[in-house]
């Protein structure tokens, strides 16, 4: 992704901001987040939203324009939002894809209003889902990557199947319909015609029942997603490849894995580092999500990898500093609130990377000790609070407040009795002393 | 300000547009006549007529005018359609060297495409007249159904005449576009065409924000008003040869004045009841005393000549929703777009279908070109709030072993899109393999469009099956089609862009269509023909059971008894083709039995 072909697209700064957006969206997230509606949108509301975007997004949109390497990123995009669309729209494929995303397809469905103009549509702005305490708004990278209907094998950062893991990792069981044989193509020249033909028929063994419902588990529900993807892609699964009858199956498997491991590495260089210099720019940029999302991308990809991992987590760490304001303001507003779980989620964030700050390791064993779950844990940072703080006193009421609902009234006591040292005249400290006598 | 103008390119006639200052409008000719017939000629002084000019002096010119060559264009010397046309042409056909078709004029044969340029430039001057500027870019429509050679050869044209087709787009979606212009409408239209030559049907979506989807198109490339003419044609010779002993279509110049009669009866009985065709000194006999042909014809007998063909219509739109998946009572709207909507049992019976009146909002004749420049000026103009999602008509694939076709991009696929599929080797030790490039909806390859072809080599030695190859097609927004073939191991590829493939047919080429052809007639033959012969036997029962009846009702007239002769001839042959196991042949036979027991079912009904 060289300068010069940012530079040489001839499109306004929000232009590509929204392609780049969207072209983010297209890694992971479902058809719904695709498409910006909500889950129990019905099929107008979903041909609306198709309709809005196709609107912002197809070629022809840009007819004349020199969009440079955006050319290719609109054209993916455009089908991405068209393959959405279409599962969406038909009944029978959108109840398959609800039930390989865990929805329940006979869900009522209604009619959603628009999304207003002034929606953000690039990830970077987009609000961070900071309730759910456990992550940023990292998209996981997805069993049902809608990238996988995007055919071109372009080298960008967009990631279809791996179809080396999935054969590694794929359940014996599939959904019916979801495999076909690969075929042969035409020789140059004829066969002997004594030859038989080879079969085109599905082996009878890829024909399995369909997940059982409705409470699919989650090795199903990933089998059929990826089965979908596949579906969507119109790929036919490597895993499946013609083996002729004549050979014994033990050794064309082996011999097919090895092919497997071989190809795969090669592609999959190529992508890990398309993706790679994609995190680099994105970091350049300073858009620390896009880069994380990536990065998640890349771990799933290459799990193995210290030097991927490494950076995961500078860029996580980066990510994070970035948000540490955010993340203060929304921790405070969540302590405010008394939703402890969330705001320790949130504290610890900060904490995390500003360790010489006293504030967020502070808090965060307050919190922890209001939520009442982990105490060792909320004692862990009153204690990092008081070395970062020696002198504060509040510090040390914490711990004694957490030794003591830990039922552990001596550990209390001489947190307390520190505390009184600095400070005897504090009330809280007085309180506690109390308290524990 | 760059025009874009919109050229509706017909079979009999074409018509240009414009959009101005916001305003679609239709350019009139230098006549006053928004349309012109597609119609050039050449003149013994080796000038060149076209339009209106060229119309005029068809009947003395007969044999250097050259009228309906949407018909023959982007089509194979040896095509089923190409035969057809030889057989009524007045003009003289020839094959061409890439097994094109040519067409002799006076001082040379011309390629389709250069004909069909004529007319072109002939739309293109009239724009520039109107507007008074030069005008460069184009939009040029086609019927749904055009494959990508016929496309590809209808751009070429494009480019003969000097114009740059930034877009060829389809007529049924030109027409929605037309008449959803403006009108910030929001539903699903079906739209029907039927025009000099073609036949489409086409279901959109539209939505008041300006978002046009095609959801499905089909249609018939050879069904058009011809097809009624020449039934009028029929009629006339036949009642002409019953009455005098003298066959017509042995005279160029005679068939050119019945074809001119035919289509002038045609048009009068939409709004007539009857119509007098009168022709005198047709042709002299052969006691050199001059002959006249004068009849009547009402429009109920020239509905009934017609009826199988308008039923042709009623099919495929029923085909078409069926495999949409729509609902007749889905849709919203009908519009009705080519001069054949004006007959009267068309109408109806497009009213019949859907259950309700077709819209009369667009004018038949110039909705189409005004689509066209619609699309033109959505394109070019920045901040345009139109945006049309076409589909591809055809399915794209690739020829597979045993001379099946393997599709890979469905038709109706909106485009732009990109499927890819992985293959694999068929023999032992097979180092290359041919990427034979197909379009059509035939499982057979060979009875499909070969759009192109090439060779991936280098693979490696391995048995049967064991070397992988991704083939990747995509199709752009402008509707190119590119083929990527790669062999997985190696990361080798091989690519082309499919382009205009007259050229592109080489012996090689044809020898492998042909053995694909007999590999897949050795496997599938069986089923085929005895689901035919099933079909042919119950015809041939049921046409023998009203032999009686008909009998009676037309048996004390030579006309009737010379028509269930060869009612009887029908059945003969057919019965020959079930005992020789000949599956075209049998095919053919179960046209004629259909069409002979459709007569039969006219007559008596009629009494």
């Amino acid at each position: 992704m060289a300068d010069a072909g940012h530079n040489a697209a001839d499109l306004t700064a929000t232009e590509r901001a929204d392609i780049d957006g969207m072209s983010m969206l297209l890694e992971g997230g479902t058809l719904y987040e695709l498409l910006k509606v909500p889950d129990d949108a019905d099929r107008r509301s979903v041909r609306d939203a198709y309709f809005r975007l196709s609107k912002q997004f197809h070629p022809d949109a840009f007819y004349g324009r020199n969009l440079g390497p955006y050319r290719e990123r609109l054209d993916t995009i455009f089908r991405a939002l068209t393959s959405a669309y279409d599962v969406l729209s038909n009944k029978t494929q959108r109840a398959e894809y609800d039930r390989s995303i865990g929805l329940d397809p006979s869900r009522p469905l209604v009619a959603t209003a628009p999304v207003a103009e002034s929606a953000p549509t690039t990830a970077p702005s987009a609000p961070l889902r900071t309730q759910s305490g456990t992550q940023p708004a990292v998209v996981v990278p997805p069993a049902v990557a809608p990238s996988a209907r995007d055919a071109s094998t372009q080298s960008r950062a967009i990631v279809p199947p791996q179809p080396a893991q999935r054969a590694a990792t794929d359940p014996p069981a599939r959904p019916a319909g979801a495999t076909e044989p690969t075929k042969p193509l035409q020789p140059l020249q004829p066969p002997p015609a004594a030859r038989p033909m080879q079969s085109v028929a599905p082996p009878s063994a890829t024909s399995v029942s369909r997940p059982a419902m409705p409470a699919p588990t989650e090795e199903q529900q990933r089998a059929a997603r990826e089965a979908l993807a596949r579906k969507l892609a119109g790929n036919r699964s490597l895993s499946q490849s013609a083996m002729p009858a004549v050979q014994p199956p033990v050794s064309a498997g082996a011999s097919l894995q090895s092919q497997f491991a071989n190809r795969t590495d090669i592609a999959q260089r190529q992508k890990v580092d398309a993706l790679r210099a994609s995190v680099r720019e994105l970091v350049a940029k300073g858009d620390f999500v896009g880069a994380s999302n990536t990065m998640q991308i890349l771990r799933a990809l290459v799990p193995d990898d210290k030097s991927i991992e490494q950076e995961a987590l500078e860029v996580q760490r980066q990510l994070l500093l970035q948000l540490a304001p955010k993340n203060t303001e929304a921790a405070r507003e969540a302590e405010r609130t008394r939703h402890y779980a969330n705001a320790a989620a949130l504290w610890s964030k900060v904490a995390a990377v500003k360790p010489e700050d006293f504030e967020p390791n502070f808090r965060l064993g307050r919190c922890l000790l209001a939520d009442g779950k982990e105490l060792a844990r909320a004692a862990e940072y009153a204690r990092k609070a008081i070395s970062i703080a020696p002198r504060r006193v509040d510090a040390y009421v914490l711990l004694a407040e957490i030794f003591e609902a830990a039922g552990k009234p001596a550990s209390a006591k001489a947190a307390a009795e520190q505390a009184a040292k600095l400070d005897p005249t504090a009330l809280a400290v007085k309180d506690l002393l109390a308290r524990l006598r | 300000m760059e025009y874009v103008i919109g050229i509706d390119l017909g079979t009999t006639n074409s018509c240009v547009a414009v959009v101005q200052n916001g305003v679609p409008t239709v350019l009139p000719n230098r006549q006053g006549y928004k349309t012109t017939p597609s119609m050039i000629a050449m003149t013994e002084t080796k000038k060149r007529l076209v339009g209106h000019l060229a119309k005029r002096q068809s009947i003395t010119n007969a044999e250097y005018t050259v009228y309906a060559a949407k018909r023959l264009i982007g089509r194979k010397w040896n095509s089923e359609p190409i035969k057809q046309v030889l057989k009524s042409a007045a003009y003289k056909l020839v094959e061409g060297p890439h097994q094109d078709v040519r067409i002799e004029l006076r001082d040379r044969s011309y390629a389709v495409p250069e004909i069909s340029a004529m007319v072109l430039s002939e739309m293109k001057a009239i724009a520039e007249e109107y507007l008074g500027q030069e005008v460069h870019k184009a939009v040029i429509t086609v019927p749904a159904y055009f494959n990508d050679n016929q496309r590809q050869a209808t751009k070429d044209a494009g480019m003969i005449a000097g114009l740059e087709v930034i877009r060829i787009i389809n007529e049924p979606t030109a027409a929605a576009l037309a008449y959803g212009f403006g009108r910030r409408l929001d539903k699903q239209v079906a739209v029907y065409d039927l025009g000099g030559g073609t036949f489409d049907i086409s279901v959109l979506e539209m939505s008041s924000d300006g978002v046009f989807k095609v959801i499905s198109t089909a249609g018939d490339t050879f069904l058009g008003g011809e097809d009624w003419d020449t039934r009028i044609i029929d009629w006339l010779v036949d009642g002409f040869k019953a009455e005098h002993g003298v066959d017509l279509r042995a005279d160029r110049m005679a068939l050119q004045r019945l074809k001119d009669a035919a289509e002038k009866a045609k048009i009068e009985l939409s709004s007539q009841r009857e119509t007098e065709v009168n022709l005198p000194f047709i042709i002299t006999s052969g006691r050199n005393e001059a002959l006249h042909l004068q009849r009547v014809l009402t429009r109920a007998e020239f509905e009934q000549l017609t009826a199988d063909l308008v039923q042709r219509t009623v099919d495929i739109m029923d085909q078409t929703l069926d495999d949409a998946g729509i609902g007749r009572d889905e849709i919203e709207d009908v519009v009705l777009v080519g001069g054949m909507t004006r007959v009267p049992s068309i109408e109806r019976a497009v009213a019949q279908f859907f259950g309700r009146e077709p819209s009369k909002g667009v004018h038949p004749d110039e909705v189409v070109a005004l689509g066209a420049a619609i699309q033109g000026a959505a394109l070019v103009e920045q901040g345009n709030k139109m945006i049309l999602l076409d589909v591809t008509p055809h399915t794209l694939g690739v020829m597979v072993a045993g001379g099946m076709m393997e599709p890979l991009i469905p038709q109706n696929t909106t485009v732009p899109t990109a499927r890819t599929r992985t293959f694999t080797t068929s023999r032992d030790n097979q180092t290359a393999v041919k990427i034979l490039v197909m379009q059509g909806e035939h499982e057979r390859g060979a009875d499909n469009e070969l759009l192109g072809e090439f060779i991936l080599d280098g693979l490696r030695r391995a048995g049967a099956g064991a070397v992988e190859i991704d083939v990747t097609f995509e199709i752009n927004a402008d509707g190119i089609v590119s083929v990527r073939a790669k062999d997985l191991e190696t990361g080798r590829d091989q690519s082309i862009t499919v382009a205009a493939t007259s050229g592109l047919t080489k012996d090689e080429i044809r020898s492998m269509v042909e053995e694909g052809k007999r590999f897949a007639v050795d496997r599938k033959a069986g089923e085929e023909f005895e689901a035919k012969r099933q079909e042919v036997e119950g015809l041939i029962h049921e046409v023998e059971k009203m032999f009686g009846p008909v009998e009676k009702v037309v048996g004390s007239s030579d006309f009737g008894r010379d028509a269930l002769e060869r009612a009887r001839g029908v059945i003969d042959r057919a019965r020959q083709a079930v005992s020789k196991k000949d599956v075209t042949l049998l095919k053919e036979q179960s046209d004629a039995l259909s069409r002979t027991l459709r007569v039969f079912k006219g007559v008596v009904a009629r009494t």
